[in-house]
């Protein structure tokens, strides 16, 4: 991917290059602002003028706490928005695909072809009466002609990939014989058999303890990097972004805070609000943690200053004056007056 | 977790103010008990004692509010027809004519202005037997539910809490009981010992109670080991007062709905009984009881005799359903 | 029960050779025994955090449970203040349990739905021998103040205030009958990370103040890092490594130790010795083994690990229930014995 100058450009331009000149992204999330409730009795607004560009093969970490928007931004690519919630305006592209607005029935088809999803409980995504094998297997044939028999060995290569042993004889189990490693594993499988071009994960590992957390992470970036797929890494962990994802982006209150190479976002962040979540994050040695005053905000309307303000240890008069633009600076693009 | 903001009161403040008006928690339980156990004397016993309607009528009409205010919205039409059946079972028969008046002169009269509801073989006002039976039938079917209640509440709790032996017995004493078809259960009883309304309202209550027993020993299950429960063993609290203080409070909408289904269903059970002319004693106005005098007439095109009391048996049955359902919902 | 006069001296509480098992029977009324805690030994001074990590599955919570008397033990011995606690029937230790009290993972499971907050919290006054209502409100107003909140928020019920709020009042309520010992059940895994801070410090603050004994359980292992003055590391029911914080953080021993801290990449403090990779996952079948129940999943297993693993001391206060973390440190990655 270029550098942020290109990606300031509206989606409509970026959009417009020939296909296959390696410059559209695999998503292309524009000003992306979505509402709950219609217009006049708006009740809030947890997504507002969302960008997001992942590259080709690039695996980008969405970071944010509860109520960030994180998750209904993977949602809302998705095409699988909360009831009540609407897509106010911007653009959602898949390889240059507007997502917004397009038929269920097209949704229906890139879900699982061209994109896939893997959440938090790998047991929710698994049906609990069909053997493991089997749905991976059905899922096979949806996506291509493959015939029972062909997609039944697809499926347990699968499962043998992501290193489930013995998986001739583990396929034919159902989800709840599984530990939570391996059923993490199986949904893994699952959302890779269609080889999308996009993966979305979301907190696959927050329920998994630390050692196997790092196992799964580390199956997931291999898979991706072995197949080119993209990855779209929605955690709350931004040690996990560090030391999985190529590109980091920040949000809070529904908002981008921050957005750019992992290195650089992590190691120099430019938006407060980076670094604060930085240093809770790490160890000091004083009987005491790094705290951020206040509560997280949850239910935000339309905002008329920094969604961080009043949290923000170098708050200042001017990021009270409005909300602050998502520009460029040097190789990232912050959202903070200051930077 | 969102900040809600507090709760908006949307009712009437005049609701607020009668609520606190019925004073504090332990206060307003003991008033609402009071009023429903007068309430339900009133309703199965008194044939003559008006002045205690009235007054009970009054205090009913006084709660009302209350309940109203504490039950969500979904709840409310039910809730509103539930209360206009009581309200009309307790006051209705001060106005209308005595329902066991005989007069041959005007049997069979067809609905009309004057009487609404036509009359019956012997002459009697069906709408005044229809809203005296409505005393009955609701009085039969709220005691049996409540007894039911009562007893089974608890004990499906102290078989979670106490567990063990004590659980297994409590279950398999219950099973044995549900293994009786209730119908015929009754029937033999009532064949035996003749019939009687203290006895129906003890058959139906006893049948029911492992019903209630099975639930509460279900939705308590998973609230026993809840952190808030395990927070009042910190806090020092004895079995019974975490029991009834933090248990029972959280599985009454569970309950709940169930009671509203068993009021219905043993009103359908008197109904049933009177049919086969084993529920109450012939001249007392009883819904089951007066569809059976009126089936009779239907081949001769006199609908009036059965349908009237046996709408009033399907609505109410139909609002304690839909009460059942919505409170379910609303948990 | 003893009072405060002997706090100056000794531990809050012992704990000696703790066994829990849970009996279940399967569809043909079989017995199956599962031991969640195995032999289990430590003791908490006033004014110390002894914290216990592990994965889920370790047993570390139940350990905290039986400690207070919320479940009951198999066998073992728990000295509170130098008393017997474990053969107390419950009637008689329930206005006992003043002394000791717990804070749990999830405020919002913690609070009864149906009640507003100040009365779950005026059950605790009580607890503490407070017994008019007027008397137990200013305790309550203290309390909720002295977790930095203003005492109004008292009167909401627990879904209509935050999580961070939400857990400082769980915390406010077990404080008020002025226990000597807090048992401390993953009090931030809950929570955002923003707010864990605040918490943790409020904590810190809070222990000072009144030379509170802690038993944090918690797999955060930068919680724990911050909270604790020593660490003991449990794996399926027993300990594997016990010693001062720096002691396991910095010099960890056994391979579980280091795997886990190799697992929550922490920025510090550095490390001795090289890292190790865990593979594969906890599993109850290996509570069951004589030996260590680690060789499964680690990559220094001999054939001599599955002979039974004592508990062996290192360095002073350094316990290590691994023989080759003992005897061939150099083959296993470590630095020397000194």
């Amino acid at each position: 991917m270029s550098t942020a100058g290109g990606s300031n450009m509206p989606a409509t331009e970026a959009g417009s290059v020939a296909p296959g000149s390696g410059d559209v992204p695999v998503l292309d999330v524009f000003d992306l602002t979505v509402g709950f409730g219609s217009a006049p009795k708006r009740r809030s607004i947890p997504l507002q003028g969302i960008h997001l560009q992942v590259a080709a093969a690039e695996r980008m970490a969405l970071v944010g706490e509860s109520g960030s928007g994180k998750s209904l931004t993977a949602a809302a690519v998705l095409g699988l928005l909360p009831h009540g919630a609407e897509v106010i305006r911007g653009s959602i592209r898949l390889d240059g695909e507007e997502l917004t607005g397009a038929s269920e029935r097209r949704l229906r088809e890139l879900r699982g072809g061209r994109m896939a999803i893997m959440f938090q409980n790998p047991r929710a995504s698994l049906n609990p009466v069909l053997t493991v094998g089997g749905q991976i297997a059905e899922v096979i044939r949806v996506h291509s002609d493959a015939g029972r028999k062909e997609s039944w060995t697809q499926a347990v290569d699968l499962l043998s990939e992501m290193g489930i042993p013995d998986p001739a004889r583990r396929a034919k189990d159902y989800v709840h014989q599984y530990s939570g490693g391996m059923a993490q594993r199986a949904a893994l499988a699952m959302a890779l058999s269609c080889q999308p071009d996009l993966l979305i994960a979301d907190e696959p590992t927050t329920g998994l303890d630390a050692t196997l957390q790092q196992q799964v992470l580390e199956l997931v970036v291999e898979q991706v990097t072995s197949r080119d797929a993209s990855l779209l890494l929605i955690t709350h962990d931004i040690a996990v972004a560090r030391s999985h994802c190529e590109r980091t982006t920040v949000m809070y209150a529904g908002r981008v805070m921050e957005s750019g190479p992992t290195a650089s976002v992590t190691g120099s962040p430019k938006n407060p609000y980076t670094s604060a979540l930085l240093k809770a994050f790490g160890t000091v040695d004083q009987r005491r943690m790094y705290a951020i005053s206040g509560v997280v905000p949850t239910l935000v309307g339309e905002l008329s200053e920094c969604a961080f303000a009043d949290r923000c240890p170098l708050v200042a008069p001017e990021c009270r004056d409005g909300v602050p633009d998502l520009r460029s600076l040097d190789d990232r693009r912050v959202a903070c007056v200051k930077a | 977790m969102s900040v809600a903001p507090p709760r908006a009161s949307g009712s009437a403040a005049w609701a607020g103010g009668l609520r606190t008006m019925a004073g504090t928690r332990p206060v307003r339980l003991v008033v609402v008990g009071a009023t429903l156990a007068i309430l339900l004397v009133a309703l199965v016993w008194d044939s003559e004692w008006r002045a205690l309607r009235v007054v009970v009528s009054v205090l009913a009409i006084a709660l009302a509010p209350a309940v109203w205010d504490s039950q969500r919205r979904a709840i409310r039409p039910a809730v509103a027809v539930m209360l206009a059946l009581i309200l009309m079972a307790l006051i209705g028969p001060l106005f209308t004519r005595d329902p066991l008046m005989l007069n041959v002169g005007e049997s069979l009269t067809t609905p009309g202005s004057d009487l609404w509801f036509g009359t019956d073989q012997h002459g009697r006002d069906i709408f005044a037997r229809v809203i005296h039976g409505a005393r009955l039938d609701l009085g039969v079917g709220f005691s049996a539910a409540a007894l039911a209640v009562i007893v089974g509440m608890p004990l499906g709790a102290l078989a979670v809490l106490r567990g063990g032996l004590f659980d297994s017995v409590l279950l398999r004493i219950s099973e044995s009981f549900q293994a009786f078809p209730t119908l015929l259960l009754a029937l033999g009883i009532v064949a035996a010992v003749g019939p009687s309304i203290p006895i129906l309202i003890f058959i139906i209550a006893i049948v029911n109670v492992p019903v209630y027993l099975r639930l509460t020993r279900s939705a308590v299950a998973p609230i026993v080991n809840a952190d808030f429960v395990l927070a009042a063993r910190c806090a020092g609290q004895r079995q019974l007062t975490i029991l009834f203080r933090h248990i029972l409070p959280n599985v009454r909408q569970v309950v709940l709905a169930q009671f509203s289904v068993n009021v219905a269903w043993a009103i359908q059970i008197l109904a049933a009984l009177s049919f086969v002319g084993l529920g109450v004693p012939v001249p007392t106005p009883e819904w089951g009881a007066m569809v059976r005098e009126g089936y009779e007439q239907l081949v001769y095109g006199r609908w009036w005799v059965s349908v009237f009391p046996g709408v009033a048996i399907l609505g109410t049955v139909l609002t304690l359903n839909q009460l059942s359902d919505r409170v379910r919902h609303t948990s | 029960m003893n009072t405060q006069l002997s706090a100056a001296t000794g531990p809050v509480v012992e704990v000696r050779d703790l066994v829990k098992d849970y009996v279940t029977r399967d569809a043909r009324l079989r017995q199956h025994i599962a031991r969640a805690v195995d032999g289990v030994n430590f003791e908490i001074h006033p004014g110390e955090t002894f914290a216990i990590v592990g994965e889920s599955g370790s047993g570390k919570t139940t350990v905290g449970r039986v400690l207070l008397k919320l479940t009951s033990a198999t066998d073992g011995t728990v000295l509170f203040r130098g008393d017997e606690i474990l053969d107390i029937p419950e009637r008689r230790f329930r206005l006992d349990r003043r002394h000791m009290q717990m804070v749990f993972q999830d405020p919002l499971a913690a609070f009864d739905p149906q009640t507003k907050i100040r009365s779950s919290l005026r059950e605790f006054t009580r607890l503490g021998g407070i017994e008019t209502r007027a008397e137990q409100n200013d305790a309550i107003d203290e309390a909720v103040r002295s977790v930095g909140l203003e005492p109004e928020i008292a009167g909401r019920r627990p879904s209509q205030v935050s999580g961070g709020q939400l857990q400082r009042l769980s915390i406010a309520r077990s404080l008020l009958p002025e226990p000597e010992l807090l048992f401390l059940d993953e009090p931030t895994s809950s929570l955002d990370v923003s707010i864990r801070g605040q918490i943790v410090n409020l904590l810190l603050d809070l222990q000072e103040r009144r030379h509170l004994a802690y038993l944090l359980v918690a797999h955060d292992l930068r919680v724990v890092y911050a909270m604790a003055h020593r660490v003991a590391v449990m794996y399926l029911g027993q300990f594997v490594e016990v010693g001062s914080r720096d002691q396991v953080y910095a010099d960890a021993r056994h391979p579980y130790t280091r795997g886990l801290l190799d697992a929550a990449d922490l920025d510090d403090p550095p490390r001795s010795g090289e890292p190790v990779r865990l593979v594969g996952e906890i599993s109850e079948e290996a509570a069951t083994k004589p030996g260590c129940r680690l060789t499964l999943r680690c990559p220094y297993a001999v054939e001599r690990c599955e002979e039974p693993q004592p508990l062996r001391e290192t360095t002073s206060g350094h316990l290590v229930r691994c023989w080759r973390a003992v005897e061939q440190p150099v083959e296993i990655g470590l630095p020397p014995n000194e």
